[in-house]
């Protein structure tokens, strides 16, 4: 009961900045649309929902501490925080993917603008050499598949943003420069791996492109792989949330 | 309802203890004094009851409840904290909307009649409150909350003597009207004196006293008179501590003062008094003290 009341205090608590972000947004596809009207172009943008992942993952990162110390303020327990967090994170996930598509369809209107969806897993030709061929699609398959990759798409970047802050958040400062320096030793490691052992990496790619269902144009392949990925992401939330403790200043 | 049981609770802070093997039973409808010196463990305790921080060992129960059988029994409580949780960017009259939300039986006539008294601007975010409105923000909320157990630390940091006096004044009178569980966590015992029932008092991590004030107090006397009847009458008595000024002293006796006392105290035309709480706390609580 009291992790609903928390969900919509989250939601509220983000909704301000995700007003702004398609404010934002809106005002530069607005731009655009006027801009080929009036200068008489063919304007092509693509994956603008790649903003929406970005801005999402820094949304992740200002997730955790307001909120935690105002459901500790609140005596509200941390199991029911994390609770509250979660559902906050797919009902924001899921109304942006809903969005973006519909801002997206409008957009195509006056202009073209394929999505992700579109762009892997349609029948997709290079604006470039076949321009005529790419047609958006309306059908209920492509609207689902695409709302449900963004979705999961959108709820990675979030917990994502949120585990990286808890992370820091509970790291003394030599744990704070391991983790930051972790990401430039894994690229270094894949980079050293990929030269050393050109099989294994080609395999690794076969491999991220199966579960990503990009060999077989499948998106449900790359919507379970994301929600796997969200579910271990906030596996790891819970066992940072349920030690939290509120830091003195 | 709104009792705490505090069972052998300790908390370490590497080598040393933050709280040592506490043990003590917070009644219903009661006003408690916690006291102690700076850094003894006051808001540590508060903490580990709230469970904003976690024990290493004991148990706490609230209304017969621990913790771990029952999430929300922490929703009886409503503590005011010293830090500062609310979001800075908040309202205060979005804090009130708020904590409606999470405390069901949060009164917001009384959150605006006391925002009213208090002059508190509730059209101001957190951020721009000066540090004492700030504290009386917090007092508001926590008074208004409806939860069966208040608790306050260090609630009138920073709030000045009129407010202060407001303060213990409303609380007092929402006491009355409503009695609940009230636990005060402060440095300034002489103003709180009389509106305590029952002290706890913490040294080093270690609970040293949890009784009724009146009991506390009626250990003790204090005696007044010239040096050299003073000097005569402690000779063979508890002293704990003496005040000279000039050819007068003042001292604080512990001990039973009955009829061979007073018999003693006329014959040597000494004046006897009550013992101010803040003159017992700062002899327990110092290193000639209990241990």
């Amino acid at each position: 009961m009291m992790s609903y009341k928390l969900v919509k205090y989250n939601v509220k608590n983000s909704i301000k900045s995700i007003i702004i972000y398609y404010c934002i947004i809106i005002s530069i596809i607005v731009g655009m649309a006027l801009m080929n009207k009036f200068s008489g172009g063919y304007g092509y943008t693509s994956g603008t929902e790649t903003s929406s992942i970005i801005f999402l993952f820094v949304l992740g990162l200002n997730f955790f501490k307001e909120n935690f110390y105002f459901a500790q303020a609140n005596n509200i327990s941390r199991v029911e925080y994390f609770k509250a967090a979660a559902i906050a994170i797919l009902q924001i996930g899921l109304s942006m993917a809903i969005l973006d598509v519909i801002i997206n369809r409008i957009y195509n209107i006056f202009g073209i603008n394929p999505t992700m969806y579109d762009m892997i897993y349609n029948r997709f030709f290079s604006l470039d050499t076949n321009r005529e061929l790419w047609i958006q699609s309306n059908s209920m398959q492509t609207l689902f598949g695409t709302v449900s990759l963004l979705f999961a798409l959108y709820i990675v970047a979030l917990a994502i943003g949120m585990f990286i802050t808890l992370i820091y958040y509970k790291c003394n400062k030599i744990m704070k420069l391991v983790v930051s320096l972790g990401p430039i030793a894994i690229i270094a490691i894949l980079v050293n791996i990929s030269k050393n052992y050109p099989k294994f990496s080609e395999e690794a790619v076969t491999f991220i492109g199966n579960i990503l269902g990009l060999s077989t144009s499948n998106a449900y392949m790359a919507v379970i792989t994301f929600i796997c990925m969200f579910t271990i992401i906030m596996s790891f939330v819970y066992l940072l949330v349920r030690k939290a403790v509120v830091k003195r200043d | 309802m709104g009792t705490i049981k505090v069972t052998d609770v300790s908390k370490k802070y590497g080598d040393s203890f933050a709280i040592d093997n506490i043990t003590l039973n917070i009644e219903e409808n009661k006003i408690y004094g916690l006291l102690g010196r700076n850094g003894a463990g006051k808001t540590t305790l508060l903490n580990i009851i709230n469970n904003r921080i976690f024990l290493d060992k004991g148990t706490i129960s609230i209304n017969d409840k621990s913790f771990h059988d029952d999430k929300s029994c922490l929703g009886k409580i409503y503590f005011m904290a010293e830090q500062d949780l609310y979001p800075q960017s908040m309202k205060v009259k979005e804090l009130f909307n708020w904590t409606k939300e999470f405390y069901s039986n949060f009164d917001m006539k009384y959150a605006l009649e006391l925002s009213k008294k208090f002059e508190l601007n509730i059209n101001k975010k957190i951020k721009e409150l000066s540090t004492g409105y700030s504290s009386i923000c917090k007092i508001i909320n926590t008074m208004a909350s409806g939860a069966e157990i208040l608790m306050f630390d260090e609630p009138v940091l920073g709030l000045d003597a009129n407010h202060r006096e407001m303060f213990y004044k409303e609380l007092m009178e929402n006491y009355i009207e409503n009695p609940k569980t009230i636990v005060l966590s402060t440095h300034i015992i002489e103003e709180v004196a009389h509106l305590i029932e029952r002290v706890i008092i913490i040294k080093d991590g270690k609970l040293i006293k949890d009784e009724s004030v009146e009991e506390l107090l009626e250990a003790c006397y204090c005696v007044s008179g010239l040096n050299k009847n003073i000097d005569d009458y402690i000779k063979d008595k508890n002293c704990i501590s003496v005040d000279e000024m000039a050819t007068f002293k003042s001292v604080v006796i512990v001990g039973e003062n009955g009829d061979s006392e007073k018999n003693e105290q006329k014959k040597l035309d000494l004046e006897v008094s009550k013992v101010e709480l803040q003159k017992l706390f700062i002899y327990l609580t110092s290193d000639g003290g209990i241990k």
